[in-house]
């Protein structure tokens, strides 16, 4: 069957009358608002109107910073001094509890107890104190603005579903990002750039592939995918015009070729379509906006050096977090930053030593920086890994090194800014840090209260795909009110 | 639907309020603004007007007090004798928990509203200020709506401007309005072109990195709504800010890195309803900051925040093995067996059948073990105490 036969089938009778529902309803409030907002739309904007927030929203923006490999919380946030007086002891059964484990250290004959060679400081924040790692001096400076989320669990124990999970909340590939969902959800803030976001920082460890399905839209409009930054040389590829092709002329050349788009459009009905001849107009807009965003030189010394030296190394965590805030001012719905290299199986006190130093000061002045320039208290920012690290070595033990395998039951993120109540403590974890003993968080618990704060009801903010409605939280997730501002 | 009803009741609730926001008397009653729509959240679906399970009905103060079949729901003034509370706490796999285990449950917040509510006699009528003062404890109300329509023209030239135009809520027609998109071409002239036949309706403007001036602040003293203004790195002067005046719904201000000093002191005091202002970046001293945040329902952010204190640090940390296993038997405990496989089988001991030799409890795994003890118990402890004693306490 031809193509065009083929799409004209594709629209059922049940999708013509659902389209043509919501311009029947078109008489009130937000609908009204909608059509008309609709009615004349900008050249290359998005084929389908944002859902807009269900309720007056607390935060408009995300910037998302993932720990791909799993950070140790019990190295850094989820603090045991009483392990140390167990260096070496078996886990105890009653605590392990048979769990599932990875094949890494399923095999071990034991599973010694490595307590964390760091010290610890106690933060004063408004719940009684929370204690930091060395391993994180910036970070424990502002400890009184984050939200620390010591009863996250998991339900995968590997990698690739981890962070899938994280991002789409499912575990098996195929759905919509997080990021993709809010572009869905609020639109675009800033018609020159991407709505959606993302960066890539280089570890110094066991590196985990980023697979570009962690910012891929799904089954929702493409246009809504997240867009990589490159590091080094452009950031984005191929947007700057081929030698002897003036702007002028690039204009002209995408007028012809929209205006055959349009007729192709009408043919086929494809709303493909659309989003091509949205990203061809926004590419052209970004040949401007990019190279003046990325550009640091209007920075001055002083905020430069709140980020750190490595500010000045394009592509390293600190220039990805200046970057950060610079498309979050710019009105960039959704940053998401990756950190590689959390998965220390083996040598992890040097490891993490690295780690933390190419992001510690960086995350802490992006905070710091979004608080004073008014943008923090609109902007939602979430730190965390796929899972955590055991409590037991992983491969040998002594008293300066040892590994950790992949533990989903219990570790720590932190969550910052606009509509989450900061400076608090949230969820506890037994002894060993272990299994979570007050306040377990799911990931669609976490999901539910970071749409909550954009202004969703992550109930209602769905997609019908295959004849059901889709939602980030799937079928599950509640939002943890004490968490709220 | 439930939520629908929800949103309708925290509308109403905001509508009042804004009438007349000084006067108590006109906010609504705790059980409008809280407690109505918690239970008509979690509970109403099963006791409500159309569902009485138990001979329940929660959806009127009148079906409230009237109770169920087998108890009253609450007792006036006292939580803990109330059928209602009490069946919240219950612990969840309780048959007599409510809600039941599958529904969503009330958290610890919103329990803690309603055993509040019944402490303080539950009132239908009049205002439990305490209740009201945790704000987690409101319901995101959505914003009030007495704004008309936008003009479709208006807005399909913000958007052909690639201006960010959008409503503040579903069900609003107030506007959040963002130029980041065009800031560095945005000037007076062009926020006036696009903005003053949307006066009524802008609630969120952000100018920031623009070339916005006094005109667009007298331009925005006449924005009736507008709640939320980002002048963040403009070039903006105290001549400028003047122009804003007193207005009357300003909550938020954003003026870090702009050109104002000093000067702006009395303008930004005069905002009767400014709750945050953004001032890093500008030219005010400490004396200054310390005038401004005179003014206590006044937040003033300038970047000076200090850093989390460090209350504590630990000893460097030393590693032993001291601490006992949980899984370990209680020391001292004079009736636990000294081995834990049976001499005999190899088998686990277990904690029936034991001998006692010299004072030490040797464990078994059955009843015949024993008999075969007893044919020769020196020789047979023996060798459970070598056993025992070369086996390292810990590994």
């Amino acid at each position: 069957m031809d193509p065009l036969s083929q799409h004209h089938l594709s629209l059922t009778r049940r999708r013509f009358f659902s389209r043509a529902a919501s311009g029947l309803g078109a008489g009130l409030g937000a609908l009204s608002l909608a059509s008309i907002l609709g009615g004349e739309r900008a050249r290359g904007a998005s084929s389908e109107l944002p859902v807009g927030p269900h309720f007056a929203p607390k935060a408009k923006r995300v910037i998302y910073m993932h720990m791909e490999g799993g950070p140790s919380h019990l190295d850094l946030y989820d603090y045991k001094p009483e392990l140390r007086r167990r260096f070496n002891q078996d886990l105890p059964d009653s605590i392990r509890k048979g769990q599932r484990l990875t094949t890494m250290t399923s095999g071990q004959a034991r599973f010694p107890i490595a307590p964390s060679v760091f010290r610890f400081s106690r933060c004063e924040n408004h719940t009684g104190g929370v204690w930091l790692s060395e391993l994180l001096p910036h970070t424990q400076q502002i400890a009184n603005e984050l939200c620390f989320l010591h009863s996250m669990e998991t339900e995968a124990i590997n990698h690739e579903p981890g962070i899938t999970f994280f991002q789409t909340g499912a575990q098996v590939a195929g759905r919509p990002s997080f990021g993709s969902w809010l572009s869905y959800g609020l639109g675009s803030a800033n018609a020159n750039l991407p709505t959606f976001a993302v960066m890539i920082s280089q570890g110094q460890g066991n590196m985990q592939a980023l697979a570009a399905r962690f910012w891929g839209s799904g089954f929702l409009p493409s246009e809504h995918q997240g867009c990589k930054l490159r590091s080094s040389g452009d950031p984005v590829l191929y947007l700057k015009d081929p030698p002897g092709v003036a702007r002028l002329d690039r204009r002209r050349m995408l007028d012809l070729v929209g205006a055959l788009d349009e007729i192709e459009r009408r043919e086929s009905l494809d709303d493909e379509i659309d989003a091509r001849i949205a990203q061809a107009e926004m590419a052209y807009r970004m040949q401007m906006s990019v190279p003046e965003l990325a550009d640091f030189s209007d920075e001055d010394e002083a905020t430069l050096e709140m980020y750190g030296p490595d500010v000045r190394k394009p592509g390293s965590f600190a220039a990805n977090c200046l970057l950060a805030r610079r498309l979050a001012e710019r009105g960039v719905r959704f940053i998401q930053l990756y950190m590689r290299g959390w998965d220390q199986h083996g040598g992890l006190p040097a490891e993490i030593k690295l780690q933390t130093q190419a992001v510690d000061q960086g995350q802490a002045a992006l905070i710091k920086d979004l608080r004073r320039r008014g943008l923090l208290d609109e902007t939602l920012v979430l730190w965390g890994g796929e899972f955590g690290r055991t409590v037991y070595s992983q491969g040998t033990l002594t008293e300066t090194n040892y590994g950790r395998d992949h533990h989903p039951r219990a570790f720590t993120v932190w969550a910052a800014g606009g509509g989450i109540r900061g400076g608090i403590s949230y969820g506890k974890t037994d002894d060993y840090g272990y299994n979570i003993v007050e306040n377990p968080l799911s990931v669609h618990d976490l999901h539910a209260t970071l749409l909550h704060v954009l202004g969703f009801d992550h109930e209602r903010l769905s997609y019908r795909h295959q004849g059901r409605d889709y939602r980030l939280t799937d079928t599950s997730g509640r939002v943890v009110r004490e968490l709220l501002a | 639907m439930r939520r629908a009803a929800l949103a309708l009741l925290a509308l109403g609730a905001c509508q009042s309020a804004d009438v007349e926001p000084r006067a108590a008397s006109r906010l609504p009653s705790t059980y409008d603004a809280l407690i109505a729509p918690l239970l008509a959240e979690r509970c109403t679906g099963c006791h409500g007007a159309e569902r009485a399970k138990g001979g329940l009905r929660l959806h009127t103060p009148e079906a409230i007090r009237a109770g169920g079949s087998t108890a009253p729901a609450f007792v006036s003034g006292d939580a803990e004798a109330s059928e209602l509370v009490r069946r919240l706490a219950l612990p969840l796999a309780d048959e007599e928990h409510m809600p039941p285990g599958d529904k969503p449950q009330l958290d610890p917040l919103e329990r803690a509203l309603l055993s509040g509510w019944i402490r303080a006699g539950a009132p239908f009528e009049g205002r439990v200020e305490a209740l009201h003062a945790s704000q987690s404890l409101e319901r995101h109300p959505n914003p009030p709506a007495p704004i008309a329509p936008a003009p479709a023209a208006s807005l399909a030239a913000l958007r052909a401007a690639l201006v960010h135009v959008q409503p503040i809520a579903q069900g609003s027609n107030g506007l959040w309005i963002d130029f980041a998109a065009i800031a560095l071409k945005t000037d007076d002239a062009l926020v006036r072109s696009l903005l003053e036949p949307l006066k009524g309706q802008v609630v969120e403007l952000a100018l920031a990195r623009s070339h916005v001036g006094a005109d667009t602040l007298a331009l925005c003293a006449e924005f009736e709504h507008l709640e939320r203004l980002d002048l963040r790195d403009t070039r903006l002067d105290d001549a400028g800010l003047a122009k804003l005046g007193a207005h009357a719904k300003l909550r938020e201000l954003v003026l870090a890195r702009s050109a104002i000093t000093a000067a702006s002191i009395p303008t930004l005091l005069a905002l009767p309803k400014l709750e945050r202002v953004f001032v890093w970046g500008c030219a005010l001293s400490v004396d200054d900051l310390a005038q401004l945040r005179g003014r206590t329902d006044l937040l003033v952010d300038a970047g000076d925040k200090p850093d989390a204190v460090l209350a504590e640090l630990e000893p460097p940390p030393k590693f032993t093995n001291e601490l006992p296993s949980p899984d370990a038997p209680p020391p001292g405990d004079p009736t636990a067996s000294i081995n834990t496989t049976c001499p005999i089988t190899g088998s686990p001991v277990n904690a029936k059948y034991t001998r006692t030799f010299e004072g030490r409890v040797i464990g078994f795994c059955c009843p015949n073990c024993p008999a075969e003890f007893d044919k020769d118990p020196a020789a047979c402890a023996a060798k459970v105490i070598s056993a025992v004693e070369a086996k390292p306490k810990t590994p």
